[in-house]
């Protein structure tokens, strides 16, 4: 399966949608953009309108809020990149796609790479930012954020791409997605930590798969927040987010596949 | 059943030997001509100097070669179709679909494109199936099957289709065509068929009644025709209206 036709295949759908992305440049902005709005605004009134009970002396909530806009970030370019498929659908790439020799694994593999390495690119982008909140930059700070960033892609972007493939329209589409990927940000711990919330949200935001997102991007930050947070540990999270991956992938792939 | 001589479920094979040109535009317009030819062909499996020649190859000869660099939204549609073509035959398939390629295209490129499958017909061996209302389109082709409400109504050469009709059709337009149908059907003995405005009979000898059927209510009538048997007349008699489903045509 993994031979030479198959990376082509594969390299030929990335391309697609890397060169595509940076033809749009409105999709660069309004992924880039609007999470960064948030992180400085309420980043900025938060901080300086009360005193976060859960944010430890010498800790800005700007800093407090930086992983949580990465995470952000993430799950924008995500829905964003799932979006080209209901757009594929509609222009009839999709079907070009159908009836050339490229396996169903193929097409998911290239979409969902495809959409990954755009998003962690762009995380990493706003990641230069680091100085700004008393952040070094550092090998391992790019190493592992990178990795955490590229599951944690994977992994949500396998889940946008499972209701893009079922929804008919981008409307819908994006009416859907708000509606999970909103409470879903909003519980991973980005806004207030996990040990600053009562019993049952706890439970909540621990069957959270952002929470593991947001938490890996934590530990490159600075291994000892998640401790502070009352978050998962980083080897949980990067299970949690890998698995996630490969079950999405895997489930993609079965949606895909024609029925006969 | 066997397509290209694989078993239908070896979906791969028989996949990489067709090409498919969808009547929905399939092009990738934010990018440009040459660059979806160039997905096209790493997805079939062509990469580098291969790829580049062959894409070369079939720009030039759909003749849009010149604007290979152009995007594809910056295209007209009849451009557009072009190119499309030239994606589907970027991988030399030995079966081309085409979904009514020349649906909405000018009279002159239409012309042009039937001339080139025809040229692909004989240089390339290739076999190409496809769907068209333009009855005329079909003449060209070695095998047509009429398809109407999904059902298949005919398949055969167009000769023969057409061979099967008697020599001459006679072709009667006018205003009141219902009620001459009668009169004209009682005092000359010829079997009308009435579709829409106008009559039509088949005959060995229609042309002989013309200057009595004129004489007799030519005030009444708008036109008189009389023609060898087409495509289209085969299919009024087929299905006793003008056409206007489908009908797939095999080259």
């Amino acid at each position: 399966m993994f031979n030479s036709v198959y990376l082509l295949s594969i390299w030929a759908l990335v391309y697609r949608e890397v060169v595509r992305f940076f033809r749009q440049m409105s999709r660069v902005i309004g992924a880039l953009g609007t999470p960064l709005l948030f992180w400085f605004l309420i980043g900025s009134g938060v901080g300086t309108s009360f005193q976060s009970p859960f944010v430890p002396e010498g800790m800005s909530y700007l800093e407090f809020l930086f992983p949580g806009t990465l995470a952000l970030i993430l799950l924008m370019t995500a829905m964003f990149s799932s979006i080209s498929i209901i757009q594929d659908r509609q222009e009839g790439f999709l079907q070009s796609i159908l009836v050339a020799p490229v396996a169903s694994a193929t097409l998911v593999g290239g979409k969902l790479l495809g959409g990954s390495l755009l998003s962690v690119f762009q995380a990493l982008l706003l990641l230069l930012l680091v100085p700004f909140i008393g952040i070094p930059y550092s090998f391992s700070l790019w190493l592992y954020s990178a990795f955490g960033l590229f599951l944690f892609s994977v992994a949500m972007s396998s889940i946008s791409f499972f209701f893009a493939w079922k929804i008919p329209s981008v409307q819908g589409f994006h009416a859907v997605m708000n509606l999970l990927f909103l409470p879903l940000w909003v519980l991973s711990g980005a806004l207030f930590p996990a040990s600053a919330a009562p019993g049952w949200l706890k439970v909540c935001m621990y069957l959270n798969p952002v929470t593991y997102g947001v938490a890996s991007i934590r530990y490159a930050l600075n291994p000892a927040q998640l401790e502070t947070f009352g978050s998962p540990s980083i080897s949980l999270s990067w299970l949690v987010l890998g698995g996630l991956a490969v079950l999405g992938y895997l489930v993609d792939v079965w949606i895909v596949k024609p029925r006969r | 059943m066997k397509i290209l001589g694989f078993p239908i479920s070896q979906v791969a094979e028989i996949r990489k030997r067709i090409g498919v040109v969808f009547q929905s535009p399939a092009l990738d317009k934010k990018l440009g001509v040459a660059e979806n030819l160039k997905i096209q062909g790493w997805l079939y499996g062509l990469s580098g100097k291969v790829l580049e020649d062959r894409i070369a190859s079939v720009l030039e000869h759909l003749g849009v070669r010149d604007r290979s660099r152009d995007k594809v939204e910056s295209l007209s549609g009849g451009l557009q179709r072009r190119v499309e073509i030239a994606k589907a035959l970027l991988h030399k398939p030995r079966l081309l679909i085409l979904d009514e390629p020349t649906t909405g295209l000018d009279a002159h490129i239409r012309r042009d494109l039937l001339s080139y499958f025809q040229k692909l017909r004989s240089a390339e061996g290739m076999t190409i199936l496809f769907t068209t209302h333009y009855l005329e389109e079909a003449e060209i082709c070695d095998r047509v099957a009429l398809l109407e409400g999904g059902k298949l109504v005919a398949y055969d050469t167009p000769r023969n289709l057409t061979a099967s009709m008697q020599q001459e059709i006679l072709t009667i337009t006018a205003a009141g065509a219902a009620g001459l149908q009668q009169e004209i059907q009682k005092e000359s003995g010829l079997e009308l068929q009435l579709v829409g405005e106008e009559l039509r009979a088949e005959g060995h000898e229609a042309h002989k009644r013309v200057a009595w059927i004129m004489e007799r209510w030519g005030e009444r009538i708008d036109s008189l025709r009389v023609g060898k048997p087409t495509l289209e007349d085969f299919f009024i008699k087929q299905t006793g209206q003008r056409y206007e489903g489908r009908e797939e045509s095999n080259v």
